[in-house]
């Protein structure tokens, strides 16, 4: 029966080739989107987390409820302290205190609504990398009147190194302050939301201009283990509660944002588009499996009129697109794995796409990078075969109720 | 005769209510706590939550129109200068070295982080140009005020006054004030919005002489918006009708 298969393959080698061929661009496409997909993903969790949460988020409780506002006044004194608390968790491996505010900007008559955020430049560096986003300047130092903003926002204002701007904003007591700061550098994350309306100053400085002195507006804590946030977020606030009764929420990343709620969107989604791609060309499959048990029709006559069983018959043909499914899956996902590996190591530049859709208000890096694992290219090649020999049970099943009679009167 | 009658009675009621009209009242108020010239050194204590800060500034005022304030401490708003000048208002931050005009929705701000605004601080017009007074009762209250060291509870016998806005841009549609009959000072003034919704509260206590007039040199102002929040003001040094160099109240003089 094996020898029957590989027989027929190898008879008609251009329907053969064109079968595998479509399994394995299948395959190639199913495990470059997954890869490009899982790519996506990864950096968007990346960075929503570096940025805007940290993996647990301690803030005050009032400020949570009116979190859009970024109410200064209902801060974190003495957060040094705080940070300490959350720290004393084993699985606690970085704790720092920020504060985000608003603030119009203005140079030379344009002006824009921009969030100031103040930042421990050392620990920013493991936090959010900035030190390797500069793409101008240096990155700001503690104790100093300095900026650093991002790449998008600079061009919009036209503002260049080494300008001084004045911000004139609200303390945390609603009197009015101003700071004058010198840009020092410009960073591109690729990322829009933070390119285009983000600035960075020291946090002493942050603090000295709104009045927060010893305080912060959140508290970014990084763990060991990112996905055991929940648990830590509770054990943390249990702690917290000990000593500060009934001020401060903590939140873990995974309960953070709505964006969380879009990323499970986005990932069933994709799942789907991998699974209608793969779908797709199980059709192909079925079709040229159709097609060869057509074109076979006389020669299954005869096999069945020389007593080869129904199952027999089926057997053949489901072999024959096992065999093929599985070389041409190998060859897809050897392609996939070639083409996403490119893809994690070089990537691909979107940054002039987004510059004309204008701000994204997701962190989604200009540039993307696939994620190369073998678990895809190895997803992939099972479900090129499962897929092949799925589609071919269909044919199969119309060859074995042939009749013999029948089969060999057509030409 | 019932004409002359009818005249004579119309004439009775209308100048025993003129007596005390809540026109009168407010007028005789005006007159009271406004002076040609005057120079006042103040503390203002500001408590938010569980802080409390404390800013001292000094002010000069001319008329009820124009006025120059400059802070001396704490050491984050020293040289912190604000200039007003009929409807305008400036200030001057010597941390940047620049002067702001104080303008639209800044104007409703918190001057200094207290829970007066800009726009109170700036209240130039008389009361009577913008609203309609009508007296509602006599009532003696009690207003506590503060001596610095100690608590006083001040009783005082009041007319109670209510201000309906005429005109449509104020902040304040409607204001209700005590004012104390024996010295003319509105010891409690509440202040609400067009909603009916209650604002804001000033209490002015330690009422003092100075020369013919009766001056309060302790200020509470509570914005209710604000949680937990009220500003004292305690006047430590005063001096009226006073002669004082022009050039003070310029824009120039911020910059000095």
């Amino acid at each position: 029966m094996f020898k029957i298969a590989l027989r027929n393959i190898f008879r008609n080698k251009r329907r053969s080739v064109l079968t595998g061929l479509s399994i394995a661009v299948a395959v190639m496409i199913a495990v470059y989107l997954w890869a490009f997909f899982s790519g996506i993903m990864d950096d968007l969790f990346d960075n929503m987390i570096r940025l805007n949460n940290g993996h647990v988020r301690i803030l005050n409780s009032n400020y949570e409820k009116r979190e859009r506002m970024l109410p200064l006044e209902a801060n974190i004194p003495d957060y040094l302290a705080v940070e300490k608390v959350a720290a004393a968790d084993p699985n606690v491996t970085l704790t720092v205190g920020r504060i985000k505010f608003g603030v119009l900007l203005e140079h030379k008559g344009k002006n824009k609504p921009v969030f100031g955020t103040g930042i421990v430049p050392e620990t920013e560096s493991r936090i959010s990398r900035l030190d390797q986003k500069m793409v101008e300047g240096r990155i700001i130092r503690p104790g100093q009147e300095e900026m650093n903003i991002g790449v998008a926002l600079s061009r919009d204002l036209g503002l260049k190194l080494g300008d001084t701007l004045t911000i004139v904003t609200q303390t945390a007591y609603g009197s009015i302050t101003a700071m004058n700061l010198k840009i020092v550098g410009i960073f591109n994350y690729g990322v829009q939301s933070v390119d285009k309306t983000t600035f960075f100053l020291p946090l002493d400085k942050a603090q000295q201009l709104l009045d927060l002195d010893d305080r912060v507006t959140e508290i970014f804590v990084f763990i060991k283990d990112m996905n055991k946030a929940p648990a830590i977020a509770k054990n943390i606030q249990a702690k917290l509660e000990e000593v500060y009764p009934n001020k401060y929420t903590t939140k873990a990343w995974q309960d953070q944002q709505i964006l969380y709620f879009y990323m499970v969107v986005a990932r069933n989604v994709y799942a789907g588009l991998y699974f209608l791609v793969l779908f797709l060309a199980s059709f192909t499959i079925l079709n040229t499996m159709f097609m060869s048990v057509l074109e076979r029709t006389k020669e299954i006559g005869m096999m069945k009129a020389l007593g080869m069983k129904d199952r027999q018959v089926m057997g053949v043909i489901l072999l024959e697109a096992l065999m093929i499914g599985t070389i041409a899956s190998f060859i897809g996902a050897v392609w996939g794995s070639g083409i996403s590996y490119y893809l994690a190591t070089v990537g691909i530049d979107f940054t002039a796409t987004f510059e004309e859709m204008g701000t994204l208000n997701f962190p989604i890096n200009s540039v993307y990078r696939a994620i190369f694992s073998w678990g895809i290219v190895f997803f992939g090649f099972c479900m090129g075969v499962l897929f092949s020999l799925l589609a071919a049970i269909p044919p199969a099943l119309r060859a074995s109720k042939m009749e013999p009679t029948e089969a060999l009167r057509t030409i | 005769m019932r004409i002359f009658i009818t005249c004579f009675l119309a004439l009775i009621i209308s100048s025993s209510v003129q007596a005390v009209t809540g026109d009168e009242t407010i007028r005789k108020m005006d007159s009271n706590m406004t002076f040609d010239t005057a120079y006042i050194e103040s503390r203002m204590v500001i408590h938010v939550e569980d802080q409390i800060r404390e800013k001292r500034f000094i002010s000069y005022s001319k008329g009820r129109d124009t006025g120059y304030s400059e802070f001396i401490s704490p050491a984050r708003d020293k040289g912190v200068k604000y200039l007003k000048l009929k409807d305008n208002m400036w200030i001057y931050m010597p941390s940047v070295e620049k002067t702001i005009k104080i303008a639209g929705h800044m104007l409703r701000q918190s001057m200094m982080g207290s829970d007066i605004s800009y726009e109170d601080a700036m209240e130039s017009t008389k009361l009577l140009d913008k609203y309609t007074a009508t007296l509602i009762s006599e009532e003696t209250v009690t207003i506590p005020y503060s001596t610095g060291t100690g608590t006083v509870n001040a009783k005082y016998n009041c007319f109670v006054v209510d201000l309906m806005s005429k005109v449509k841009e104020v902040t304040y549609w409607h204001r209700r004030i005590w004012v104390d009959k024996a010295t003319y000072v509105p010891v409690k003034e509440e202040l609400f919005a067009k909603s009916g919704k209650k604002l804001k509260v000033q209490t002015l206590g330690n009422v003092q002489k100075f020369d013919d007039r009766y001056y309060p040199v302790y200020y509470t102002m509570k914005d209710l918006l604000r949680a937990n929040s009220l500003t004292e003001m305690f006047i430590t040094k005063a001096e009226f009708n006073i002669n004082m160099p022009s050039d003070i109240f310029t824009e120039r003089n911020l910059t000095k």
